[in-house]
């Protein structure tokens, strides 16, 4: 349990940690509803700016990395489908396959913008506390009536709790079984039962010891959340993500 | 006056299992009690009868003389839970926040929950580490921290399951002295081990328990000539007297 997941609240002091969680959400849905406009340039200068932020986090680049290659995966394949499927002029043909100057970009414009959400979406779990997050969308559904805010809130704010504790169940579980020389066993199907079964089975058992370590200490709905402080900074950073994505989708 | 009594309490698991089978026990305010038995013997389903997080299927528990089944959430404020696994046990995501899980339940200003939490990290010898995250934290101090989630409660039963398991030396020295000292600031504490040579000296009391039913009560040097019979380790003092060797 040495090893936790980068995929959830890293303690610290920065900035980014003092923001009020609210303008960090805003910054997410704001910054994701932008990308779908902007051009590939401009989004990898995004991109290369919220790597910066990574680092500044103090998130090891490997670690991400290492914890992304899934999505990176399924990245490669979204951009090889793109990449065959445009039409245009090839650059490159190959018996049946061509490829063309569009596919490239366009496989690259998709496969940069679903990086940059969730780029976006490790930054806002890493700097915030799932409390946070839980008031943060219960102020935003605040306006809304017949919903239950605060039961909708406290089972987001659950859900982010236990994201890590799944992670780390299936790190612990693939270690146990390569340490058994499951690795021999070529078939991904046969790999991908073993992994499940044990993996339900004990985030299941684990969840069922959380809850009890929360109900052991009066866990309700109803509680001391944590307070916003919106402050000067906060106010302009807001501001300048407005005007930038208000920028964005003019120019 | 008793803090915890206790009448007559069976409890069954769903699987049709018998966990404890007609428990009687009184504990008065400020005792040691040490609940020993081998593995299986229902010590841990005892102690979660204490604060609600199993209910008494026939039999009542009475906490301060609240009913455990009609005031759950004010019993689970009474009685602190140490459980046998600390890292389970872990709620919140730095060391202050875990230690502030408790008191924010209770809905405290933010002030109050503040010093309750310094207050609860500097009396386990964790208040250098209040932003450290929880996971990195040696076995010791999880168990520290997760007494510092309970003492921030403010209660005045602490039950201990298991508190040395996976503890090295002085890891378990520290988590005994901690325990001694809540002991000696008027806690009631009931501590459930299969390891009493560990606490032997310091209980005022010490409850045997096999299949789920206490078989023997009283002080220890009562209960020292018997214990081994009950599949628990005796202490060394009595191993060498009765001439059975180190
Ligand atoms: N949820 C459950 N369903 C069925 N049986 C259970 C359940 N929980 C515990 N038991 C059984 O009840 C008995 C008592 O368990 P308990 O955990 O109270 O023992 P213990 O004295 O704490 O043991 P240990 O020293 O191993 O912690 C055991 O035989 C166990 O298998
Ligand atoms: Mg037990």
């Amino acid at each position: 349990m040495t090893d936790v997941t980068v995929f959830s609240f890293q303690s610290g002091n920065t900035w980014l940690h003092g923001l009020d969680v609210r303008v960090k959400l805003a910054a997410l849905v704001l910054l994701t509803l932008s990308s779908i406009h902007i051009p590939p340039l401009k989004l990898t200068a995004m991109i290369a700016a919220l790597l910066c932020l990574i680092k500044y986090l103090d998130l090891s680049f490997i670690t991400v990395l290492k914890e992304l290659r899934f999505f990176i995966v399924l990245l490669l394949i979204i951009f090889a489908t793109r990449l065959l499927s445009a039409s245009g002029v090839p650059v490159y043909s190959f018996g049946p396959i061509a490829i063309s100057l569009d596919g490239i970009l366009q496989g690259g414009v998709v496969c940069l913008r679903m990086l940059l959400v969730v780029l976006l979406g490790l930054i806002l779990v890493a700097s915030t506390r799932y409390s946070e997050i839980k008031r943060a969308v219960e102020w935003t559904l605040a306006p809304f009536p017949f919903i239950p805010k605060r039961r909708v809130a406290t089972m987001i704010g659950l859900l982010l709790r236990f994201i890590p504790v799944i992670f780390n169940e299936a790190r612990e579980i693939k270690d146990a079984q390569r340490s058994r020389a499951i690795e021999v066993r070529k078939n991904p199907v046969f790999r991908i039962v073993k992994l499940t079964v044990p993996l339900v089975r004990r985030t299941f058992l684990r969840a069922e010891k959380l809850a009890l370590a929360m109900e052991a200490r009066c866990y309700r709905e109803v509680r001391t959340d944590p307070q916003f402080n919106f402050s000067k900074k906060d106010g302009l950073i807001l501001a300048m993500l407005i005007v930038l994505s208000a920028a964005g989708l003019v120019f | 006056m008793n803090v915890i009594e206790i009448k007559d309490l069976t409890h069954r698991f769903s699987s049709g299992e018998v966990g404890l089978d007609r428990i009687d026990l009184r504990v008065q305010a400020g005792e040691f009690v040490v609940v020993c038995g081998p593995n299986g013997s229902g010590k841990t389903t005892l102690l979660r009868h204490l604060n609600g997080l199993l209910m008494p299927e026939s039999g009542s528990v009475h906490i301060s003389g609240l009913d455990v089944s009609e005031n759950a959430a004010k019993v689970r404020q009474l009685v602190g839970m140490v459980f046998q696994d600390a890292d389970s046990q872990i709620i919140g995501e730095t060391v202050f926040d875990d230690v502030a899980f408790g008191p924010e339940n209770l809905l405290l200003s933010r002030d109050e929950i503040h010093g309750r939490v310094t207050q609860a990290l500097s009396a386990v010898g964790l208040g250098h580490l209040t932003d450290q995250r929880p996971y990195l934290l040696s076995a010791g101090e999880k168990r520290r921290l997760a007494i510092a989630g309970v003492l921030a409660m403010i209660p005045r039963v602490i039950v201990f399951d298991e508190p040395f398991s996976n503890l090295d030396y002085p890891g378990m020295q520290q988590v005994l002295s901690q325990i001694l000292s809540l002991h000696k600031t008027g806690h009631t504490i009931l501590v459930a081990t299969h390891d009493l040579p560990k606490v032997y000296a310091y209980a005022d009391r010490i409850l045997l328990m096999r299949d789920g039913r206490i078989v023997r009560d009283g002080e220890p040097e009562q209960l020292l000539s018997e214990v081994g019979a009950f599949g628990v380790e005796k202490p060394c003092a009595c191993r060498m007297a009765s001439g059975a060797g180190p």
